[in-house]
C-alpha cells in the first residue's frame, strides 16, 4: 500500500480529483476504497437531512425583499403611493419607443397613463395594460434573468391557493386545472408597498401563462377593451408581444398573462369561467 | 413618482429614477434581485446550520442580508455573487460566534477544532456505520463540529459546491478548505462510529 498516496486521496477532493494513477490505486486499495465509499455515503446522508432541505420561511423572505425594497428607495421609507417602476434595463430603452409605437398603432390603449421624463423629454405616454402589469410584476427579471420563476414547486392548487392566500392576506382560490394547463408552482415578492404573487401554468404545447396578483392602486381601466366572461368584467392588453387579461378583485389586480405570445384559443375563458367561481 | 390628484393619472419624472442616497441604484437593485434573492434559502441553511437556534439564524440571515444589500454596489459585475454572499454570510455567522466566546460560551476558533479533532477516527472507515445511523445521530455530530467546519461541510458536502468555490465563499486557500473538510469528516465518522459502539451495547439498534 502507498501510504502517501492513500493519504493524498483520502485528504483530496474525491469528486474532482480522479486521475489514473488515483483511480488505479483505489481499485487495489482496499482502505482508500471504503473511505471514498464512506465519504460518498456521508455526503448522501447529510444531504438527506430534513435541515438540509430546509427553505427560508415566506415570513423572513418577506421581511428581507421588504427590506430591499427601503434600502432602494429614496430616504428608505415604504415606497410612495403609486406605481414605483423599476429603472429599465438599457435594452428597454431601446425598444421602448419602438413597442410603443406599435402599440398605439395597434390600439391597444388603456386609461392609465404615466408621464416619463426620461425618454423623449416630457412627452406624456399612453400606458397599456399589459405594461402596467409587466412593470408591476417585473417578469424581465423574476421569469426571463433568473431563469426560475418559481419559489415553490407545487402541482395541488389547494396547496398554492392555502399558500398564495396566507402569503397576501388575501384569499385567493385557484381552480382545478387538467392537462390543457397543468400548475406548476408560485411565487410571492414585495412591491408597490404591498406583496404580490403569481402562479405559473404550463400549456399543453409548452407555453407558459402566469396568474399575477398585483397591487390595483391606481391602475385605471376605462377605456380598455373588455368582455364579461365568468360573471366578471376582464380587460384585455399586450405589452411587448404580451397578450395579458386583467380583473380586479378587492385590492388586487389579477392578471392573466401568456409569456408565449398569444393566449392559447379558448385558455383565458376556460381558466376564468373556474377561477374564484 | 407622484399620484396627480382625483384623474388618477401617474407621473414619473427623471429625479424619481435616480434615488438621492439609496443603498442601492435602480440597476443594481434588479442585479441583486437576479444575482442574490436566488440564494437566499442556501443563506438560510448556512445560517441554521452554524447557529444552530432558529431565532438566532433568522437573526443573522438577516445581518447578512442587510450587509449584502449595502455591500452589493462594490461588488464588481461578473463575480462569483454566490461566493461573495457566502463570504458575507460566514463572517456574519463568524461575528455571531466571537460575541459569544467574550460571553464564555463556546466560540468559532482553533481551540475548538483542536478538542473535537482529539474525538476523531483514526481507523479505517466502515460505510455501513454512516449507512446506519439515525439521522438524529448525524445531526447530533455535525453540531458537535466547530463552526468554521460546519460551514466547510454545508457549502460542501450538503450544497454540493466545488471545493473552489467553496475556498473563496470562505476566504481561505483550496488546501485549507480540503484538509479542514478532510478533519471535520473524521470527526464525523468517529462521532457516528462512537455512537454506533454505544447503541449496540445498550442492544438498542432495532428502536423504531
Amino acid at each position: 500500500m502507498d501510504g502517501s498516496l492513500c493519504r493524498m486521496i483520502q485528504e483530496g477532493d474525491h469528486r474532482e480529483r480522479r486521475d489514473e494513477p488515483a483511480s488505479a490505486h483505489v481499485a487495489d486499495c482496499p482502505h482508500c476504497r471504503a473511505h471514498l465509499e464512506g465519504v460518498a455515503v456521508l455526503g448522501d446522508r447529510l444531504r438527506g437531512l430534513p435541515a438540509s432541505r430546509a427553505v427560508m420561511p415566506s415570513p423572513l423572505k418577506l421581511k428581507l425583499l421588504a427590506s430591499l425594497e427601503a434600502e432602494a428607495t429614496p430616504g428608505g421609507g415604504a415606497a410612495p403611493r403609486g406605481v414605483v417602476l423599476p429603472m429599465l434595463p438599457r435594452w428597454r430603452k431601446l425598444i421602448y419607443p419602438t413597442a410603443l409605437a406599435a402599440s398605439l398603432v395597434l390600439g391597444f390603449i388603456s386609461g392609465g397613463r404615466y408621464v416619463l421624463g426620461d425618454f423623449g423629454g416630457n412627452t406624456q405616454v399612453e400606458r397599456t395594460i399589459g405594461m402596467y402589469i409587466e412593470d408591476v410584476t417585473h417578469d424581465h427579471y423574476l421569469i426571463e434573468r433568473i431563469g426560475r420563476p418559481l419559489e415553490v414547486a407545487m402541482s395541488d392548487e389547494a396547496d398554492l391557493s392555502a399558500w398564495l392566500s396566507e402569503s397576501l392576506s388575501f384569499p385567493i382560490e385557484l381552480p382545478q386545472t387538467g392537462n390543457e394547463f397543468a400548475l406548476e408552482g408560485g411565487r410571492v415578492w414585495h412591491t408597490v408597498g404591498r406583496l404580490s404573487a403569481m402562479a405559473s401554468y404550463l400549456g399543453e404545447d409548452g407555453s407558459r401563462t402566469i396568474l399575477f396578483g398585483v397591487p390595483a392602486a391606481n391602475l385605471e381601466l376605462k377605456g380598455a377593451d373588455s368582455s364579461v366572461i365568468g360573471g366578471r368584467t376582464v380587460f384585455q392588453g399586450e405589452a411587448w408581444g404580451r397578450e395579458a387579461r386583467v380583473w380586479i378583485e378587492g385590492d388586487l389586480a389579477l392578471a392573466l398573462v401568456s409569456l408565449d405570445g398569444r393566449m392559447p384559443a379558448g385558455w383565458s375563458t376556460e381558466f376564468l369561467g373556474r377561477v374564484n367561481p | 413618482m407622484g399620484y396627480n390628484g382625483p384623474e388618477g393619472e401617474w407621473t414619473r419624472q427623471t429625479k424619481d429614477l435616480h434615488p438621492v442616497s439609496p443603498h442601492l441604484s435602480a440597476p443594481e437593485k434588479l442585479r441583486f434581485e437576479a444575482e442574490i434573492v436566488p440564494h437566499l434559502d442556501v443563506l438560510y441553511r448556512m445560517a441554521r446550520s452554524v447557529c444552530c437556534d432558529a431565532d438566532v439564524a433568522d437573526d443573522v440571515a438577516q445581518d447578512a442580508f442587510l450587509k449584502a444589500v449595502r455591500g452589493f454596489g462594490g461588488l464588481a459585475p461578473g463575480s462569483n455573487s454566490r461566493s461573495w454572499l457566502a463570504r458575507i454570510v460566514q463572517n456574519t455567522c463568524r461575528d455571531h460566534w466571537r460575541s459569544r466566546a467574550r460571553k464564555g460560551e463556546a466560540g468559532w476558533d482553533d481551540d475548538l477544532i483542536e478538542e473535537a479533532e482529539t474525538a476523531g477516527a483514526q481507523v479505517d472507515w466502515q460505510p455501513a456505520i454512516i449507512r446506519e445511523a439515525f439521522d438524529d445521530e448525524i445531526e447530533q455530530a455535525l453540531k458537535e463540529l466547530p463552526p468554521r467546519w460546519r460551514m466547510s461541510v454545508q457549502l460542501v458536502d450538503v450544497e454540493g459546491w466545488s471545493y473552489d468555490e467553496a475556498a473563496e465563499g470562505l476566504g481561505i486557500g483550496p488546501g485549507t478548505l480540503r484538509s479542514g473538510l478532510h478533519r471535520a469528516r473524521k470527526v464525523l465518522y468517529g462521532k457516528l462510529l462512537a455512537t454506533a459502539g454505544r447503541r449496540i451495547a445498550q442492544g438498542t439498534e432495532s428502536r423504531e
